[in-house]
């Protein structure tokens, strides 16, 4: 993978670890612009790492490597804090190209992806919770109505009239949205559980 | 579970009949027994008197010259005054050498008017001489006075009694030392006061008892005739025991006590009937006895307001009439016993048959055809009775509260463990249900992975092992992971969402036709929910379309591949989407057809109740998948 990595332009492997241990340590060290972790790591949960990372350290980016890339593990991925996911067999093939993508603004989001988070932010839910603390501008409702409809970044953008670029960051907010959003449903959670002192 | 106490029910033997009937002669022995007040020496016994009927408070002068009469019942002195009321005096000569004792007593045990007692001239009882209104007293009277009264030789002992002129009697009555008089008036005085206000007492506690139960149970108005009769029964004891007054129209009083004893017989007899296991309420007979009631009582206040005449109603209507109440009572209770002989009402046709023959008696000695007794035993007999008949009555209730209780309680460990029973039954069948899922589900996935990815797999391993002609192992472990991909895509639930699987299918496909050279053209409209369209139905769809991209990439050799739905329908004219894959490559012959796994195609498609179409041209190739909406 390194070896994929380096052979295409403007990208270096700073450090190549197999645990989380080593990448804790690998992260005090280098402070890298994109961390690639895998989910399923041999001492522990790759979404610890994603969380400890998003919160120390947010410039970094995170790129999650799955193999099947099914929702669930990248919705928890993305509410951890990863704006990326990479298939682990494009691996060899797409790494940089989806990192470059991912640079310019989010992983592309994949219709299902897409599906969850329309009902994630879904303003008239008939979840009981509060409704989402984050709300998404109705450009970004629109952009992610036709990713669930199987439309791409170029063809999303020609249809709304933007450019690819801008697509990609409305994606990269998004994202973000849905990090912000997931940390502080956990905090109305806790506080409704009592928990955390809304007081203090 | 509690026991309850319930009511006895074994059909009445001859023994009970026996002590049915020899009851109330049980009763009046005892009776008997109880009415006999201490013997007072006979010869202190007055019963020779000269008589003046005069309106005087102070004595007359009586002739002297006539010696005493022995005195036999009642006399009339007409004419009195207008009110027809008695003004009579009695006196009676003592010839006392010594008194005895330094306190005597003059003793009447039966009263019916006002007395005054002067003993040679001076007052000795009540505090005043008689004068208007005057008191008509029923109960025993006795006067004290110290013996420095009486001189040796005879002494003049004077009685005033007013009364209503058919009620003036002067019975004999009693002058001597006080020791030998006073046991016996207190013990008369226990027996006809004390005893009767202790019943009034107990009467009126029963009364407000069963008026609550009927507020708490205004269906059983039972309850409600049972405490209009203890309070006709307590107020008749009342009046009688009171002293009244004798002037009208307080007068009217005097009427009051044949009302009150007839409501209470009418009342007794509609709260009888009123009784479980008594025959119920009998309208017609009811009504005749609630007429009477209340015509018979409006006569008696009538006749004492316009004549102070001896009320005939009472004598003829009230008493007769309250006889036949009862006697239609004991009637009810013996065809009540006969049908249903539960405990309380062979205890209830007890209590009504002792005071059908207590109250005749009491009735025939009142019409002086049998010997008049010191006191009238109906008083007791309906006090015992109506306290029988509210320890019955409260017993009920006590019973009816604990079966209540009880049922409650069973009725409630009944609906837990029904409750139980239920989770329980329930939890099996959640759990058989979800293992009939699983094991469906396991065979779905079993049939699912067979199909694709485990031939696959079979596959590269024939070409790892070189049993197979070679072939490059690449794209055969690549389609076992497409496969794999698909298989887990297609158990996303998407509620029939067609667009959702296909939307699904080109992202993942994206890149491989972008490396492959080719336009990815995406033409798609909104789409009504497929019925019923679970893993399997998405997985064999996502196979067919996954087919016929391969196809493309690898055959025709095109620059764009096109998705496009539709809403159409199929050959038997059903609602149907359509979703066709076209390129825009050579095409291909028919002949070639097998060798694109196109007859694989065909069979996912009808093993899902799609169809599916082939079209081929110079100009490029189209598959056509048609899925039925209903």
């Amino acid at each position: 993978m390194r070896r994929v990595a380096e052979s295409q332009a403007g990208l270096q492997v700073t450090t190549a670890v197999g645990t989380c241990r080593e990448i804790r340590a690998a992260l005090e060290v280098s402070r890298p612009t994109v961390l690639l972790v895998d989910l399923g790591l041999p001492d522990g949960d790759g979404l610890d790492i994603i969380r400890e990372t998003a919160q120390r350290w947010p410039a970094v980016l995170i790129m999650v490597i799955t193999v099947f890339g099914d929702e669930l593990k990248v919705v928890s991925s993305i509410k951890a804090g990863a704006t990326g996911y990479l298939l682990k067999d494009d691996a060899a093939v797409g790494i940089g190209e989806a990192i470059r993508q991912m640079l310019a603004g989010g992983s592309p989001i994949s219709p299902a992806i897409a599906r969850h988070l329309i009902r994630h932010f879904r303003p008239d839910s008939s979840r009981t919770q509060a409704p989402a603390p984050v709300a998404l501008t109705p450009r970004e409702m629109e952009i992610l109505t036709l990713a669930s409809k199987g439309f791409s970044y170029s063809e999303t953008a020609a249809l709304l009239g933007l450019t690819s670029s801008t697509v990609s960051s409305y994606t990269k907010n998004i994202y973000g949205k849905l990090a912000v959003s997931s940390r502080s449903e956990a905090v109305y959670e806790a506080t409704r559980m009592g928990l955390i002192n809304s007081r203090s | 579970m509690q026991a309850i106490e319930t009511p006895s029910v074994r059909a009445p033997s001859v023994a009970y009949w026996i002590s049915l009937a020899l009851a109330p002669f049980v009763f009046l022995l005892v009776m008997a027994l109880i009415d006999r007040e201490p013997q007072i020496d006979p010869s202190l016994l007055r019963s020779k008197f000269r008589v003046v009927a005069s309106e005087s408070e102070q004595p007359p002068q009586f002739p002297q010259d006539v010696p005493p009469e022995d005195f036999a019942g009642y006399v009339d002195y007409t004419p009195v005054n207008a009110r027809n009321i008695a003004s009579i005096w009695y006196q009676v000569d003592i010839e006392t050498s010594a008194p005895q004792g330094d306190l005597w007593a003059a003793y009447f045990p039966t009263t019916y008017g006002a007395y005054s007692v002067h003993v040679n001239g001076s007052l000795v009882g009540p505090t005043a001489p008689l004068r208007p209104p005057y008191d008509y007293f029923r109960t025993p009277l006795y006067y004290e006075f110290p013996s420095s009264l009486l001189r040796p030789g005879i002494n003049k002992i004077e009685v005033h009694l007013v009364s209503v002129r058919y009620a003036a009697f002067m019975e004999p009555f009693y002058v001597g030392p006080a020791h030998s008089i006073r046991p016996t008036y207190a013990y008369a005085n226990f027996l006809q006061v004390t005893l009767v206000h202790a019943a009034i007492v107990a009467m009126l506690l029963i009364c407000l008892l069963t008026l609550g139960l009927f507020w708490v149970r205004p269906a059983d108005t039972g309850y409600a005739w049972f405490s209009a009769a203890t309070f006709c029964w307590a107020a008749y004891n009342w009046l009688l025991l009171e002293p009244r007054t004798l002037i009208p129209p307080a007068g009217v009083w005097f009427s009051l006590p044949p009302i009150a004893l007839g409501w209470f017989s009418i009342c007794s007899a509609l709260f009888i009937n009123r009784m479980p296991g008594c025959g119920g309420p009998q309208p017609r007979t009811e009504r005749v006895l609630l007429a009477f009631g209340v015509v018979v009582a409006l006569a008696t206040i009538a006749h004492r307001l316009v004549t102070h005449e001896i009320s005939w109603i009472r004598e003829y209507l009230w008493l007769p009439g309250i006889v036949l109440i009862n006697a239609y009572i004991v009637l009810r209770l013996v065809l009540a016993v006969r049908r249903n002989p539960t405990f309380e009402v062979k205890l209830w046709l007890l209590a009504a048959a002792l005071t059908l023959v207590i109250g005749s008696y009491d009735y025939l000695s009142d019409l002086a055809l049998i010997p008049i007794g010191s006191v009238h035993y109906l008083s007791y007999t309906v006090s015992l009775v109506l306290v029988v008949f509210g320890l019955t009555l409260l017993s009920r209730v006590t019973r009816a509260l604990t079966e209540a209780e009880t049922l409650n309680r069973e009725l409630e460990d009944r609906v837990a463990a029904k409750g139980r029973e239920l989770e329980h039954n329930y939890a099996r069948l959640q759990s058989l249900e979800r293992e009939r899922a699983i094991s469906a589900e396991r065979e779905r996935m079993t049939t699912d992975m067979h199909d694709g990815i485990g031939g696959q797999l079979v596959h590269a391993l024939a070409v790892i092992e070189g049993n197979s002609s070679f072939q490059p192992l690449e794209p055969i472990l690549r389609g076992a992971l497409d496969d794999l991909r698909l298989i887990i895509d297609s158990s996303d639930p998407v509620e029939g969402n067609l667009l959702a699987v296909l939307s699904n299918f080109r992202a993942r496909n994206e890149r491989r036709v972008q490396q492959g050279g080719l336009r990815f053209l995406w033409q798609i409209t909104d789409l009504p929910p497929l019925p019923d369209f679970g893993p399997h139905k998405i997985l064999q769809v996502l196979r067919i379309l996954q087919e016929a991209l391969t196809n493309v990439l690898k055959h025709a050799g095109a620059s764009e591949v096109t998705v496009r739905t539709d809403i159409g329908a199929d050959a038997s004219q059903r609602a149907a989407i359509i979703v066709d894959v076209i390129d825009n490559g050579r095409g291909y012959a028919p002949t070639k057809g097998p060798g694109r796994g196109l007859g694989n195609m065909r069979r996912r498609a009808s093993e899902i109740g799609a169809s599916i179409e082939f079209s081929s041209t110079a100009a490029g190739s189209r598959v056509r998948l048609i899925l039925p909406l209903a």
